[in-house]
């Protein structure tokens, strides 16, 4: 029977003439390209407080460059049948992120269009208006969305002021958005944008060897790195603490219950400590919260628990729910109630063998498309680790026992710190 | 013909395969693709919120989610419930419930395909449908109703089909209206379950790491002696009358932004119009150079406006979006978008617009052929259209479309007459930026 070859094996590995790292795989089954990357430019690396500098430094980068102006840049990829997306999450908060798709011969534009827009934005005046327009109105949209009212006030509980996951109140980002300039992104854009950071990958049905080519090509010439190290306030142990937010209409209540956390990818407890989330809060269906909260009591459509946030940066670890206002005060004590007999007894072996499985299949069919394996690569790179994390971390998930899922289950989960956030119409 | 044990090949093209069960009637779809190790499995049932009648909708969609409660070989009682049995092999897996279908689907390793077989053949005919499950699972289907009307984009389309659709049972919503889902009975789902779960209504989807003729007997295993059920299935046959006027309606909640939904009726999902309307809509919304977003995005009119249509098994709808940005009035919009749809109707689009818009659909198809989930999505809705070779032709379909055809379907389907315009008007937000500053 032939052996199916491991991802190290067939993922090239390249280390760019800027620092940088490039990881190729020839995929010939779908006539597609996926190109995913990652540079060290994320809100994180404001360096003066204003976190949404390098949001809107990533934003610009369409919108101009020293070879093509905005709608010349959107012709080609849209005539071309291209999509070309940078993005600065709040979620990664150290990195801007990039993906580039289109059909596999289109290879050489995509990558060409995408060096394009890193290495040589323009950042035009009048775009900035335009894209501030519309970031205005989207935090506009904000002050109604009760997913991401609850969340960020979650943030504030766990993180002082000046802490890049600490999402501050609409009205002050407003303003930060209102006073930036072209000059102040421009100058983010030199400080941040470097090559030594760059983490590129890419799938699909390609040449291994020219995309090496084309992408030295496309970066010749690119030099510098080095940004600044991300500073981090000290934040102190959260107490617990609640915060309700009424917004009117809104018979959804979006619920957040956590506490700051401390995982990250790469670290030696990671497997015991995603298998410990799993048991407990990974899937409203099969987890059990949902089947106490869900099945059981039928108070919520979702609640699930996770860490928001493994990579470079640990976000805080928090179950999610959503519930109507008289059933709020229930499901927040079942919830309760479930995490801290969950922190006594630990998963029972049956539970523990499901979610192994579960985890390792559920990593396995996610590489299944060219955008999944990209992503993957790109943030296994970033992570700093290697390309056999593809092979190996399914084979990690299975190799952990019920004593370190144990040891991950009180390193990581605290209830007795938890703060409750809820936004919506209480009244209602 | 050509047989495969118990089945009878139907019809072979773009690598798909359709198989009829020589006793049961049961259809299937197989797709062999070795882009990964993993398969994705489905079944279709031919049975969408469009078969309930008034005092009962919802009952398709409540029925989907009591079919995870349990079935005579897969519940909790036997350690075997169908959500941990499919979770514990690493399985992504769900059901949805729509106008036209009932899909319940997985996507998991290759070798764990008999698992998913046996799971939905199980709960095709032994469903347990528990009175003790009913009441818990209606406060989940009402929470979900009110996730739903949290969302301005929902409510606006909620009421779009209640207007545009007067006769139709396009009319009502698929999650059901409130007071149906606090109602129903065990009786009336169970009625609903009889009356439509079974192989005769059914079409299975088989698509991946897999060969015909394997995965043509593991569904045999499952499915093979279950019987064929009623012959025809009850379906019902509602044509709306045409519109003859434009039709018009508010939504006035709490909120800060504005929104606009547009909807015109347009024919059924198999229709020779289909593909061109579908072009219209990149040519309208898809992109930054499409028309709509020049005129109201670009210029900062709206944070985002967007065209789609609606495929559906009976006639369908064309519905433009918009959320306007603050400060702006919507009739301004309304009027902009109005010229912009009046326009494709007195002029074909540019040759650009028409290549650009090929392009897209070219690239945009390579991505949905590009996995096994994502095949089994579009087969499954071209099943609830009517016809799976709809999937497979796609692009054939739109090199076809030319810049006539495009003017000609706008000017057939995009007029006054036939359109329904709703609003969703922000109340205690102003909707202006400085007003609801901090």
């Amino acid at each position: 029977m032939k052996r199916t070859l491991l991802f190290a094996e067939r993922v090239g590995s390249h280390e760019l003439a800027g620092g940088g790292n490039l990881a190729v795989l020839a995929n010939p089954h779908a006539p597609t390209v996926t190109i995913a990357g990652s540079l060290r430019a994320g809100p994180a690396l404001a360096a003066d407080g204003r976190f949404s500098v390098p949001g809107l430094t990533a934003a610009m980068l369409e919108r101009g460059t020293a070879e093509h102006g905005r709608m010349e840049l959107a012709r080609e990829l849209e005539d071309h049948g291209l999509q070309l997306i940078v993005r600065a999450s709040s979620a990664t908060p150290t990195v801007v992120s990039f993906t580039a798709q289109g059909l596999a011969e289109e290879l050489p534009r995509l990558l060409g269009l995408t060096a394009e827009v890193l290495r040589l934005p323009t950042f035009p005046s009048e775009e900035l208006d335009k894209l501030r327009e519309q970031v205005l109105g989207s935090l506009v949209r904000e002050r109604q969305e009760t997913h991401a009212l609850a969340y960020a006030a979650l943030t504030r509980a766990l993180y002082a002021e000046g802490h890049p996951l600490r999402r501050r109140p609409v009205e002050v980002r407003e303003r930060e958005v209102s006073l930036l300039s072209r000059d102040d992104l421009a100058a983010f854009h030199d400080a941040a944008y470097h090559p030594a950071s760059l983490v590129l990958a890419v799938v699909g049905d390609v040449d291994p060897v020219q995309v090496a080519s084309l992408v030295g090509e496309q970066l010749e010439g690119w030099e510098g790195g080095g940004a600044a190290d991300v500073v981090i306030p000290d934040t102190a142990e959260t107490q617990p603490a609640e915060e309700r937010i009424q917004i009117a209409d809104r018979p959804n209540l979006d619920v957040f219950l956590g506490h700051s956390a401390e995982l990250l990818r790469g670290a030696p407890d990671y497997a015991a400590a995603v298998l410990a989330n799993s048991c407990l809060g990974q899937s409203t269906l099969t987890s059990r919260l949902g089947m106490a909260v869900r099945d059981s009591e039928g108070l919520t459509y979702g609640i699930y628990s996770r860490f928001f946030g493994t990579l470079q940066l640990p976000g805080p670890w928090a179950i999610s729910l959503g519930v109507s206002a008289e059933n709020l005060d229930r499901a927040v004590e079942l919830s309760r109630e479930v995490v801290a007999d969950y922190l006594v007894e630990g998963p029972s072996p049956e539970e523990l063998a499901d979610e192994r499985a579960a985890l390792a299949g559920a990593y396995r069919v996610g590489l299944a498309t060219n955008a999944g394996i990209a992503r993957e690569l790109v943030t296994a790179l970033t992570a700093g680790e290697a390309v056999d994390r593809l092979d190996r971390f399914p084979e990690e998930i299975l190799a952990v026992d019920r004593d370190q899922v144990m040891d991950a289950i009180r390193t990581h989960l605290h209830p007795e710190r938890l703060v409750l956030t809820a936004a919506g119409d209480f009244d209602g | 013909m050509m047989m495969a044990g118990a089945f009878d090949l139907v019809e072979r093209e773009g690598g798909v395969s359709e198989w009829r069960h020589r006793s049961n009637g049961l259809g299937v779809l197989t797709c062999p693709t070795q882009v990964a190790p993993v398969v994705g499995f489905g079944v279709v049932y031919r049975v969408g919120s469009r078969f309930e009648v008034a005092g009962q909708t919802g009952a398709t969609h409540f029925l989907e989610h009591l079919m995870f409660k349990g079935s005579e070989n897969f519940n909790r009682e036997l350690g075997t419930e169908i959500a941990r049995s499919l979770h514990r092999v690493g399985a992504s897996f769900n059901a949805t419930t729509w106008l036209d279908r009932t899909n319940y689907y997985e996507v998991l390793p290759v070798d764990q395909l008999p698992l998913a077989i046996a799971i939905e053949a199980d709960r095709m005919r032994g469903a347990l449908i528990r009175e003790s499950d009913l009441e818990s699972e209606r406060t989940v289907i009402l929470n979900e109703l009110d996730s739903g009307e949290n969302e301005p984009f929902e409510l606006l389309m909620k009421s779009s089909f209640a207007l545009a659709f007067l006769e139709h049972p396009y009319h009502h919503p698929t999650i059901g209206w409130r007071g149906d889902i606090e109602h129903v009975s065990s009786e009336v789902l169970r009625r609903f379950y009889d009356t439509y779960y079974h192989p005769g209504n059914a079409t299975v989807i088989v698509v991946g790491d897999i060969e015909d003729e394997t995965a043509l007997e593991s569904v045999e295993t499952g499915f093979g002696a279950l019987r064929p059920g009623p012959d025809p299935f009850p379906s019902p046959m509602i044509r709306e009358g045409a519109q003859l006027g434009e039709r018009r309606f508010a939504v006035h909640r709490a909120g800060e932004l504005a929104n606009l939904a547009l909807t015109w009726h347009i024919p059924e999902g198999l229709h020779p119009d289909l593909p061109a309307l579908s072009v219209l809509t990149q040519i309208l919304g898809d992109g930054v150079m499409s028309r709509l977003h020049q005129r109201l995005v670009e210029t900062n009119r709206c944070l985002g406006v967007h065209a789609f249509v609606m495929e559906l098994h009976d006639p369908g709808v064309f519905q433009v979006f918009a959320t306007i940005a603050p400060g702006v009035d919507p009739a301004e919009v309304e009027e902009e978008i109005r010229a912009e749809v009046a326009a494709l109707s007195s002029a074909p689009p540019s040759h650009d617009e028409v290549a650009r818009a090929l392009a897209q659909t070219r690239t945009d198809l390579a991505f949905r052929h590009e996995s096994p989930g994502q095949i089994m999505t579009g087969l499954t809705e071209t099943v609830a259209m009517g016809d799976w070779r709809r999937f497979v032709r796609e692009l054939e379909l739109v090199e076809a479309v030319s810049a006539e055809d495009l003017q000609r379907v706008a000017a057939a389907h995009l007029g006054d007459r036939n359109l329904t315009v709703g609003a969703f008007v922000p109340e205690s937000g102003s909707g202006d930026r400085t007003g609801s500053s901090a």
